[in-house]
């Protein structure tokens, strides 16, 4: 993935992305119908005529809206003639279709346009109340008034009664064409039409006739435009040739290092090869669709176009359109001439054949769209057409048959231009089977059928290699790594200073755009394919959004989506609010930090609440229903999360009532150190050595917690002394209280105390007690404090003792003359020690022998007080 | 997070552009009503019984209320039967 980074633009281009497959689909859609005449051809009265709720002059919008609706009748009679005429023509049907739709919603809001008047009249009945019983006397202005209303509301009933009959016969033209073309559909496919001598040479016949008026039509089109319209035509194959030329230029300049291969690079990247396959497929496919629509266009706004050449020519450039794309597709996938830009795992020769037949078959099946075009726009023989349907079929047969033999599978590890393998089976036979049964089906004379599938084939085909084109880009820049090596990816590192992280998650986002666009135009467009209209897609898309029922229960994706984007919105507010109220009103309010910090804390939560309550409603999840939900899993959730909730609960009353607050110095029964944090559940304590403990709040409620700055931050601390007996304590008394006087820090009310502790075993002990401003100062006053002890008593010549024993042996008169014994004995050993050692114990030490220089000797087992006596601590 | 919320506030704002869903039609009476209901092209009966709230005319109708009025609904409204008057809101 890292061999070519310059080149990596395809993938961080996505916005580009977005605007290509965009632009994309209208060129699939004409490739797929090469033949459908053109927009041009149709004159459509009905949609001139389908009633627009004109502001119409007259005074009544009763009788306008009457007047609407005795148009739009109108209108569907005109529709009924006409799927009457084109009962034939599937496409012209789709069109009468959404146009049918279109009055009956007309229809609808013709109606519904009522609403309004009708409330206001109910509103003004029921304010003038019932009529009075017959022969009690009314007000006449309220009576006439009354009357006048009530006229209305019948008038305005009867209008949309009409406009409810009008709109079930419109909805039932919408449902006799959707039946119409569904019969059409069957008809053509499987009407059998027995190909021999006779029809063949009838078709010679009509081909004959067919040339001839073909160029006879385009001829005397030509000379006329040439003779007559000349500028014209010259100006919109300039205009056209211009910005077909712009849209090249701009987008190979932008995008160069993807569009073209660089035969330099010796084995590009995987995502190098598939951008430029992509963009090498899309871009010049679309100047070509560029051209050809703006050259339409103006020709058709010149004037220069006539109607029976104007079919032609449409179809002439969707059959240049869908050869071209086809070709750049196959150029692509298969890269023939380039193996190291070649995406799919064929060798050489395998490529060669591939490309020459997928072409081969793109070519024999246009060819028959466009001669089909040809022979509808000048109402040749239908023979002919079925005759050139007929050999269509068959060679589109043979190709696939015999692309079902080609051998080019690259091996695994082999070179390009190795001996291929056969294709996998499950490639392999549809293909072979496909073929075949296209040559059968033609042979047998279902011919419409044959034609059928053959484009269902290749046009299919090359919708689902673009699709997966897109899928696979997908899949690679999702890859880890993958997005920050493209050239978008680094100029965002750059340009944003992102990091490896926020880059890959931009690559995950990228790749899921990338399968959604690649699905989200792939899927439609193979269903136009198959057939089905863009508005019904678009509804059921609709209906897959706004309405799912299961059972009794409804939702909607969109709700769902809404309410997830609800909370969000909700979220991002209430943490801007926070931030604002902390920043600007709570930092200007002098409260203390421990009050703003409860303050901004419980605001989070309201924001959270109100936010998750706002996104429940907008995902149309009935609130009482949850409450039902809760009510049954209360107990549940009472015993489960009794701790969450105790801890919860405890969350908040420490924010309320603030027994310690963030940076507060706290003792609870396991831990001391600075409180951090106090969230909902816990609360986290720093120690002194950095180590965070996080504390269950209702530990922290139900225990008791010390505080050694919860109202001020005054303290006392302790310095501990002893010196020797042979001092003055009064004056160590008086040199401690200067000492503590002077020192920094220490409060001079409450004063500092000296205290005479006590008599301790080797020294009196004396203490200094001071206050502190700020009792985190603590560690170094006691430090400085100490320190000018040791000073001042050094200077003043007070000892500081070590700890000291007297020590008193009492000895009996037995033992004392075994002792003089031993150590006599022991003199006459001294060069023998050893000896001594045994025979005596080591008892016969005798202190006036003791020079304390025998070596190795201490630990002779004595013990006689030979370290001062410390053994007897 | 913030790229997360912008995405959904995307989605959200592109799929807030499709058609609307069904009209939501309450019986507020003291008694079932039968509302006549006119949707793609069929005629139907539609029995409410009080306080019920049913949806229906996911892409329009008319309808026919006890008193007589007849209504058209776009989809998406809410609409109350009080009284045997139709009140759209």
């Amino acid at each position: 993935m890292t061999s070519r980074p310059g080149s990596r633009l395809f993938a961080a281009l996505l916005a580009a992305a977005l605007f290509g497959m965009g632009a994309l689909a209208p060129a699939l859609a004409q490739n797929a119908q090469p033949s459908s005449p053109a927009p041009v051809q149709q004159s459509n009265p009905a949609a001139a005529s389908a009633p627009a709720p004109a502001p119409a002059p007259e005074p009544s919008p009763v009788e306008a809206a009457r007047k609407q609706l005795a148009d739009a009748s109108n209108a569907l009679k005109a529709l009924t003639a006409q799927v009457e005429d084109q009962a034939d023509d599937d496409q012209q049907l789709a069109d009468l279709k959404l146009k049918v739709d279109a009055l009956t919603k007309s229809i609808l809001d013709i109606s519904v346009s009522f609403n309004p008047r009708l409330t206001q009249i109910r509103e003004r009945l029921a304010a003038l109340g019932d009529p009075p019983p017959a022969g009690t006397a009314e007000d006449p202005a309220v009576k006439a008034e009354r009357e006048k209303l009530n006229a209305e509301r019948a008038t305005i009933n009867s209008v949309t009664g009409d406009a409810e009959n009008l709109s079930v016969a419109s909805r039932k033209l919408s449902n006799a064409i959707t039946e119409d073309r569904r019969t059409l559909f069957t008809n053509t496919l499987l009407r059998k039409t027995d190909v021999n001598l006779d029809t063949l040479s009838d078709a010679v016949t009509a081909f004959g006739d067919e040339k001839t008026d073909f160029v006879q039509a385009v001829s005397s089109w030509f000379s006329f435009v040439w003779n007559f319209k000349f500028y014209q035509l010259m100006s919109a194959l300039f205009f056209s040739v211009l910005a077909a030329l712009v849209l090249v230029i701009f987008s190979y300049r932008l995008l160069s290092p993807v569009v073209r291969r660089d035969a330099g690079i010796e084995r590009p990247a995987y995502l190098s090869r598939l951008s430029v396959a992509f963009w090498s497929t899309v871009l010049p496919t679309l100047a070509l669709l560029a051209f050809e629509a703006i050259s339409l266009f103006l020709l058709d706004n010149f004037n220069v176009l006539r109607s029976d050449v104007a079919p032609i020519l449409a179809a002439f450039m969707g059959l240049l359109l869908a050869i071209f794309f086809v070709y750049r597709l196959t150029m692509a996938v298969l890269a023939p001439l380039e193996p190291n830009w070649r995406l799919a795992h064929v060798t050489d020769r395998g490529a060669r054949l591939l490309s020459v037949t997928i072409m081969a078959l793109a070519v024999v099946i246009s060819f028959d769209f466009f001669f089909s075009a040809v022979s509808k726009a000048l109402g040749a023989d239908v023979i002919l057409t079925v005759v050139k349907s007929y050999f269509t079929s068959v060679i589109a047969g043979l190709m696939l048959f015999a692309m079902s033999f080609i051998k080019p599978i690259r091996p695994a590890d082999a070179a390009d231009d190795a001996a291929g393998q056969a294709w996998p089976r499950i490639v392999r036979w549809p293909l072979a089977l496909a073929g075949a049964a296209l040559v059968a089906t033609a042979l047998l004379g279902y011919v419409g059928l044959a034609r059928f599938a053959a484009t269902q084939i290749v046009m299919a085909g090359a919708v689902i290699v673009t699709t997966f084109l897109g899928l696979l880009s997908g899949r690679a820049i999702i890859k880890p790594g993958a997005f920050a090596d493209t050239v978008f990816g680094r100029y965002c590192r750059k340009r944003f200073q992102l990091g490896e992280m926020e880059l890959d998650q931009i690559g995950l986002a990228v790749g899921f755009a990338f399968y959604t666009i690649a699905i989200v135009i792939g899927v439609p467009l193979l269903l136009m394919q198959w057939g089905f209209q863009l508005q019904e897609i678009w509804t059921w898309l609709s209906q897959i959004f706004t309405e799912i029922t299961i059972g009794k229960f409804h939702f909607s994706i969109i709700g769902l989506l809404a309410g997830v984007a609800f909370f969000f919105v909700g979220l991002w507010v209430t943490r801007w609010l926070q931030g604002w109220l902390d920043g600007n009103v709570l930092a200007r309010s002098k409260l203390d930090s421990g009050v703003r910090n409860s303050v901004k804390t419980g605001f989070g939560y309201v924001g959270i609440a109100i936010a998750a309550l706002f996104g429940i409603s907008a995902a149309g999840i009935d609130l009482s229903s949850l409450a039902l939900v809760a009510g049954a899993l209360s107990l549940g959730i009472g015993f489960g999360l009794q701790n969450i909730v105790s801890n919860f609960v405890s969350g908040l009353i420490l924010l309320v009532e603030r027994p310690f607050k963030v940076g507060d110095w706290v003792v609870t029964g396991t831990t001391e150190g600075f409180v951090r944090r106090i969230s909902v559940r816990a609360t986290e304590i720093e120690t002194f050595q950095h180590l965070s403990i996080i504390v269950p709040n209702s530990e922290l409620i139900n225990a008791s917690v010390g505080n050694w700055t919860h109202k001020n931050r005054l303290g006392r601390v302790e310095i501990a002394v002893g010196v020797g007996y042979d001092s003055d304590p009064r004056r160590v008394m008086e040199i401690l209280l200067e000492i503590a006087q002077a020192q920094e820090n220490v409060l001079r009310n409450p004063e500092p105390v000296v205290a005479f502790q006590g008599f301790g075993d080797s020294s009196l002990n004396f203490e200094i007690r001071v206050h502190l401003a700020d009792v985190l100062d603590g560690l170094k006053v006691r430090n400085d404090i100490r320190l000018t002890i040791f000073e001042r008593f050094k200077e003043e010549g007070i000892e500081f003792p070590f700890p000291q024993r007297d020590l008193h042996l009492k000895i009996e008169d037995g033992v004392a003359s075994i002792l003089r014994e031993a150590v006599t004995q022991r003199g006459h050993f001294r060069g023998n020690p050893e000896k001594v050692h045994t025979n005596m114990g080591g008892l016969g030490h005798r202190p006036e022998d003791d020079d304390g220089s025998h070596p190795g000797h201490e630990d002779d087992g004595d013990g006689d007080g030979h370290e001062d006596g410390s053994h007897n601590n | 997070m913030k790229i997360l919320s912008i995405a959904f506030l995307a989605i959200a704002s592109l799929v807030g552009a499709l058609p609307a869903m069904a009209a939501d039609i309450t019986n507020a009476d003291k008694k079932a009503v039968v509302i006549d209901v006119v949707e793609n092209g069929n005629r139907s009966k539609l029995p409410l019984s009080p306080g019920t709230t049913e949806s229906i005319c996911s892409s329009g109708c008319f309808i026919t209320a006890p008193n007589g009025d007849r209504i058209g609904l776009s989809g998406g409204e809410t609409v109350k039967i009080s009284g045997g008057a139709v009140i759209v809101n």
